[in-house]
């Protein structure tokens, strides 16, 4: 079978790992998130400001919860017990790496790019200068570092690690010190809320160091199924 | 195809788990024997491309292992000893996906659903499957995508007698240039299907040949003793079978000497050939 | 039950658990916690909210290795051959429970003995430089805080572990995290439509993470009964969820078992149940402030309506307003909460119309004993907050009048929105009456008002700033008598009689008072508790500079920095920001928290109603020009508090786009004169909401509002 058509193939069949309650439970949550976030905002429950606020926390805070998940979950064939199996398969580990990063990446996508919809109708109103483009890249990215650090532990063996690994850089952002120092120091790239909160640099700065960041960890996530591999084969 | 395996070493820090292994195996099903620890499971992960030895050399048709691991991949089916599935998957949505994987044709992955006799059950999850249908998902994915090399550890674990008699079937389709390596502890399971076969001992190679070269090992060493229901066990002598027939007790025994006056000289299965050759206490007889 | 069978098993899983790597981490990660985070001078409570965030992620890793460790023995089919012994299942899942609760016990035990010890000698030395006895009480009390708050967070998270461990693999973990960050966010949006499930959602260090108000009300004491109740709550609730887990254990012999689902069943309802004394605080505090609303205010309904900014009232043109000349006041709080007040009032009819009667505004909740007008008895009628009282005969334009009014009411005046602030109280440690409250009589028929809606809103309490008394400074004497825990009330001296007295011409009398120890240094006046009396925060030499900085562009002096109950947003809804009071400012854990507040303090000196945008939108929001000119006031004054550097390293709030009108006007302006702009600016707002107008010169060549 021809290289392109079998990746698409796996590609496709991903979708077989992220088939997953919480996955899946979560993505509709977020979808309807919006869309929810809109009707208080017509009802008057949620002010402009609240309304812009809630948009914002959804992009940069909880969005990329889903990556963390999706991306520990995309693995599961991958798990210590599924190896033996999984290994002998002919698939190339990089070739099944990428399939699953980006299974988890183009839903990621579409996801994120919801949100940022209804952001040009509420800039318009608020007489703002934010786009929408803005809040998509902010989701984007933050969702990519998480992404990539689920992958990276899942693909070494460690699922929980790569998760939990996630998810502290997650709660450390939440806390201010922690965070502000984080963005001071790897300029903004670790910096999860920096569109929230602010940062010491300018977002799109911001947004080329978290790129960045994402992209070399995802690199190193893309290698690690084939490092796992080889490591199995040293040792019983 | 052939399987060519010179002066092959496998050791874990100071465990040997396989010394200097010399075969070779040609197209056909060869049955791989030998006790818990003698290093089956190691040499067969070793062909599987799970492990790389320490020292030697392995040449799977024209591939060389390790370097070409990845082409020996595309014609290997596997199956290993102890392996897990992902429970929420159907039966059939796995094998469409390892399908996927071996880069076969999603269609074999329903031919082999009939093959194995897990129609009914292709669309419940794996996760309610017993273990004998487990088992028999492993077996259809290893036979997904026609291997040329296949290597089965313990196929019939699980399996109820219907099911091994078919799985023998299965295994041991010939197909022009297929070399099977099954290894098992059921030695009846090898006397239906198996060209030739290897036992293991202690990571050594103690007897490679037919089933017959095997049988004959015991050649003179198994007698049948048949005495009151309540007579002791003869000295000296390795019980193969006992039973109770007509109020009087039937013992088979394995024994390098006449165990008791009236005992009778049978003529050997391969199993006690292998009983032999292992010995009482894992002590090679000579 | 402590057969030799269970001695064996606990003594495996003991064993099992000691011997993995994995409990290793999480017993040096607890007294690293303690060592590295938080501020070594902060009393103790405030180090234990600098500490909980890190704890929390401490206890999700320990909730993790919970789930992981009660996964195990289905992971690797051990639980199946221990089942089948003759051990009754729940002992097994005992024995697991226990060991590990001894990771559970050790990691508090890191964590809590090292703050006992630190409690005390805090109160020790804060003492000593008080000059007083130890304050056993209170280091008790505080005490007691810190070994509940954190026996709730680690035995919550062992049980909450444990839960999640039900689930196979990776879901435990995914639901563990989901969980904890849920917890922090929708109690917060909850509360302002449904109260209770603070228990069920809340993680135990929601109070001091996910609510710094209540955490903030807490080191001022004013909120132990809710957080005994939510903590409470969390500690016997993961107590009864872990008796429940174990007695569930049996069902793994067959999860269909009737039994088992009905002991899962009744495992929520033990959850549910143990959430009842909490759900009964709640309700209580929350009937208690619908109570306070009826009473102080007028009453509205919440829904998910929020009513925007009310527009100004235009102020009835036929009805004229006495003008304030002086005011002497004798209040007396020493039974709280009653306040008892008498209010001899000046009042002088306009220059430009005669008066027949007086309107005044005085808080519904004081009932007016008795009114007298020059010395003699006149009847007077009392509506809401309206106090008519008529002439005997009109009032010439000009013509003066004294009138003097006896009430009295019980001041406890609470915002919907649970574990948020009083808008007025007074109690034995804190007294909190602000001017625009109305606890003395206010010229006119001022306008309360009253919004009530979701977490992110808040009341107003403001006295409608478009009346004209706004712009007097009558003559204030006024004489407070305060519960004795009361040691300063900001802005009044102590007299020998222990009564606090203020005589000065004023705008407005704010009364805020609390059990703090007053210290003055470089003219700003610091109100310091006891707990950090022997450090003394608050006058360390950063802070010196930035206030010094901020009352230089601000023009408000004098300042006072006072630990606040309350929050700043309180305050200035609450109209304490007064350039004739005082500017009260937060002091923060250190120089970046409190840059953080003060800029909070000048968002709210310089608030504005525009449009949709209320004035209790957060700092994150930008885009108009009074933002630019905040962020313009923070750099000037951190560039001449610290230097250019630190005003670089300014956290921005949020990503503001430039203002190029604000950027253009101190582009060609010079210094001296936006500190000028910047002074007006902030005068004008402390009498009046600024209006556009207000904001003309920005595009005027002038360069002055």
């Amino acid at each position: 079978m021809r290289p392109g058509r079998r990746f698409l193939r796996l590609l496709a069949a991903q979708g077989l790992w992220l088939r997953n309650w919480p996955v899946v439970l979560l993505a509709l949550g977020f979808a309807v998130l919006p869309l929810a976030v809109r009707w208080l905002g017509q009802t008057g429950a949620l002010t402009l400001a609240g309304q812009y606020k809630a948009y914002q926390g959804l992009a940069e805070c909880y969005l990329p919860l889903w990556a963390l998940v999706a991306g520990a979950v995309v693995w599961s064939d991958a798990e210590p017990c599924h190896r033996p199996l999984l290994f002998p398969w002919p698939m190339p580990s990089c070739e099944l790496a990428l399939a699953k990063l980006l299974a988890v990446g183009i839903v990621y996508t579409l996801m994120a790019g919801v949100g940022a919809l209804y952001l040009p109708a509420l800039m318009a109103r608020a007489g703002g200068q934010l786009s929408g483009g803005l809040v998509f890249l902010r989701a984007l990215l933050s969702g990519s570092l998480l992404l990539a650090l689920a992958a990276l532990g899942s693909a070494l063996s460690m699922p929980w690690v790569g998760m939990a690994l996630g998810a502290a850089l997650w709660f450390a952002n939440l806390e201010a010190g922690t965070a502000l120092w984080l963005d001071a120091h790897t300029r903004g790239a670790l910096h999860l809320l920096a569109w929230v909160r602010g940062s010491h640099w300018p977002l799109a700065q911001v947004n080329v160091a978290a790129a960045l960041a994402a992209l070399a960890l995802l690199g190193v996530a893309l290698a690690a199924l084939g490092v796992a591999r080889r490591r199995a084969q040293g040792r019983a | 195809m052939d399987v060519e395996i010179k002066a092959l070493d496998m050791r874990y820090g100071r465990h040997i788990a396989l010394r200097g292994i010399d075969m070779t195996l040609s197209e056909g099903v060869t049955g791989l024997l030998g006790l818990n620890g003698a290093g089956k499971s190691t040499l067969m992960k070793i062909l599987a491309t799970l492990l790389l030895p320490t020292r030697g050399q392995v040449h799977i048709g024209s591939w060389r292992l390790p370097r070409e691991q990845a082409q020996v991949r595309r014609c290997l089916g596997y199956l290993p000893q102890e392996f897990g599935l992902p429970g929420n998957l159907t039966g059939r949505e796995y094998l469409r996906y390892a399908a996927i994987m071996k880069d076969a044709p999603e269609r074999e992955a329903d031919r082999w659903l009939s093959e194995v006799a897990l129609d009914e059950a292709a669309n419940r999850r794996l996760g309610g499957y017993s273990g004998g249908m487990k088992q028999r998902i492993g077996i259809a994915q290893a036979l997904l995508g026609d291997p040329d090399l296949l290597v089965v550890d313990e196929p019939t674990a699980g399996l109820d007698p219907e099911q091994r008699a078919h799985l023998r079937t299965l295994l041991a389709q010939r197909r022009p240039g297929r070399v099977a390596l099954i290894s098992t502890h059921v030695v009846a399971d090898l006397e239906q299907v198996a060209d030739r076969v290897v036992v293991l001992h202690k990571g050594e190679v103690r007897f490679s040949g037919t089933l017959d070269e095997l049988a004959a090992r015991a050649e003179g060493c198994v007698w049948s003793l048949s005495g009151p229901a309540n007579a002791p066990r003869p000295l000296g002598a390795q019980i193969i079978a006992e039973r109770l027939q007509e109020g009087r007790m039937v013992r088979r025994l394995l024994s390098a000497a006449r165990p008791d006056p009236s005992a009778e000289p049978a003529a050997p299965t391969a199993e006690e050939g292998y009983l032999s050759l292992i010995g009482r206490g894992g002590e090679v007889e000579q | 039950m402590i057969t030799k069978p269970f001695r064996a098993l606990l003594a495996s899983e003991l064993r099992q658990l000691w011997r993995s790597l994995l409990p290793w981490p999480l017993i040096v990660a607890a007294p690293a916690v303690f060592i590295l985070v938080g501020q070594w001078q902060a009393p103790a409570l405030e180090r234990l909210v600098q500490m909980q965030e890190p704890l929390a992620l401490l206890g999700l890793a320990l909730g993790a290795f919970a789930a992981w460790t009660w996964q195990r023995g289905r992971r690797n089919g051990s639980d199946e051959v221990l089942l089948a012994w003759p051990l009754p299942s729940w002992q097994v899942g005992l024995a697991r429970t226990l060991a590990l609760g001894t990771l559970t016990l050790a990691c508090w035990l890191e964590v809590t003995l090292p703050s006992l010890i630190y409690t005390m000698v805090s109160y020790a030395t804060a003492a000593q430089a008080a000059g007083m006895a130890l304050p056993w009480a209170q280091a008790l009390h505080d005490s007691g805080l810190i070994i509940l708050s954190l026996a709730a967070s680690f035995l919550g998270a062992q049980a909450l572990g444990q839960l999640a461990g039900a689930l196979p693999g990776l879901a435990a973990l995914v639901l563990l995290i989901l969980y904890r960050a849920i917890a922090l966010f929708v109690p917060r949006l909850a509360a302002g439509i449904l109260q209770w499930p603070y228990g069920l959602l809340a993680t135990p260090e929601f109070i001091w993470g996910g609510n710094s108000r209540l955490a903030a009300g807490l080191q001022a004491h004013l909120y132990t009964g809710l957080f005994l109740a939510q903590q409470g709550f969390w500690v016997l609730g993961s107590l009864g969820m872990l008796t429940l887990l174990i007695l569930l254990f049996r069902s793994r012999r067959d999860a269909r078992q009737l039994r088992g689902k009905l002991l899962a069943g009744a495992a929520l309802l033990v959850t549910v149940g143990a959430a009842a004394p909490f759900i009964a605080v709640e309700h209580g505090f929350v009937a208690a402030q619908w109570r306070a609303i009826a009473e102080y205010g007028e009453a509205v309904k919440p829904s998910l309506r929020l009513s925007e900014a009310p527009a100004p009232r235009e102020p009835a043109p036929s009805t004229p307003v006495a003008v304030p000349v002086g005011y002497d006041l004798a209040v007396d709080l020493t039974r709280p909460p009653l306040a008892q007040v008498q209010a001899t009032v000046g009042l002088q009819a306009p220059a430009d119309a005669p008066l027949d009667a007086l309107t005044l505004t005085l808080r519904r909740c004081f009932e007016v004993d008795a009114v007298s007008l020059d010395g003699a008895a006149a009847p007077f009628e009392r509506q809401n907050d309206l106090l008519r009282i008529p002439l005997p005969a009109p009032l010439a334009p000009g013509q003066a009048v004294t009138v003097t009014i006896a009430y009295h009411g019980n001041v406890a005046d609470w915002r919907l929105d649970p574990y948020e602030t009083p808008a007025a109280l007074a109690s034995t440690g804190l007294v909190l009456l602000p001017a625009g409250w109305g606890w003395y009589p206010l010229p006119g028929e001022q306008r309360l008002t009253w919004e009530i809606g979701m977490s992110s809103a808040v009341f107003r309490a403001l006295a409608d700033r478009t009346q004209p008394f706004n712009d007097a400074e009558p003559l204030f004497d006024v004489t407070v008598r305060a519960p004795s825990a009361i040691t300063d009330l900001t802005g009044f001296t102590q007299q020998s009689g222990g009564s606090w007295r203020l005589a000065a011409k004023r705008n407005r009398v704010n009364l805020l008072g609390g059990p703090w120890w007053k210290r003055m240094q470089g003219g700003i006046e610091y109100a310091v508790p006891l707990e950090e009396l022997d450090t003394w925060r608050a006058g360390s030499a950063d802070l010196q500079r930035l206030l010094a900085a901020a009352q230089d562009w601000t023009g408000v002096a004098p300042i006072a920095v006072v630990p606040s109950p309350v929050g700043l947003a309180t305050l200035d809804d609450a109209g304490l920001l007064d350039e004739t009071g005082f500017g009260l400012i937060e002091p923060g854990a250190g120089r970046d928290r409190a840059l953080m507040r003060f800029e909070q303090w000048l968002r709210l000196s310089l608030s504005l109603p525009a449009g949709d945008f209320s004035v209790w939108t957060q700092a994150g929001y930008t885009g108009d020009e009074i933002a630019a000119l905040r962020a313009l006031a923070s750099t000037r004054i951190v560039t001449d508090a610290y230097g250019s550097d630190a005003a670089a390293s300014l956290p921005p709030a949020g990503q503001a786009p430039p203002d190029t009108l604000v950027a253009a006007w101190a582009a060609r302006t010079p210094a001296a004169a936006q500190k000028e702009a910047l002074r007006r600016l902030v005068h004008i707002a402390q009498l009046r909401p600024l209006a556009p107008a207000d904001l003309a010169f920005l595009k005027d060549g002038g360069g002055q509002p």
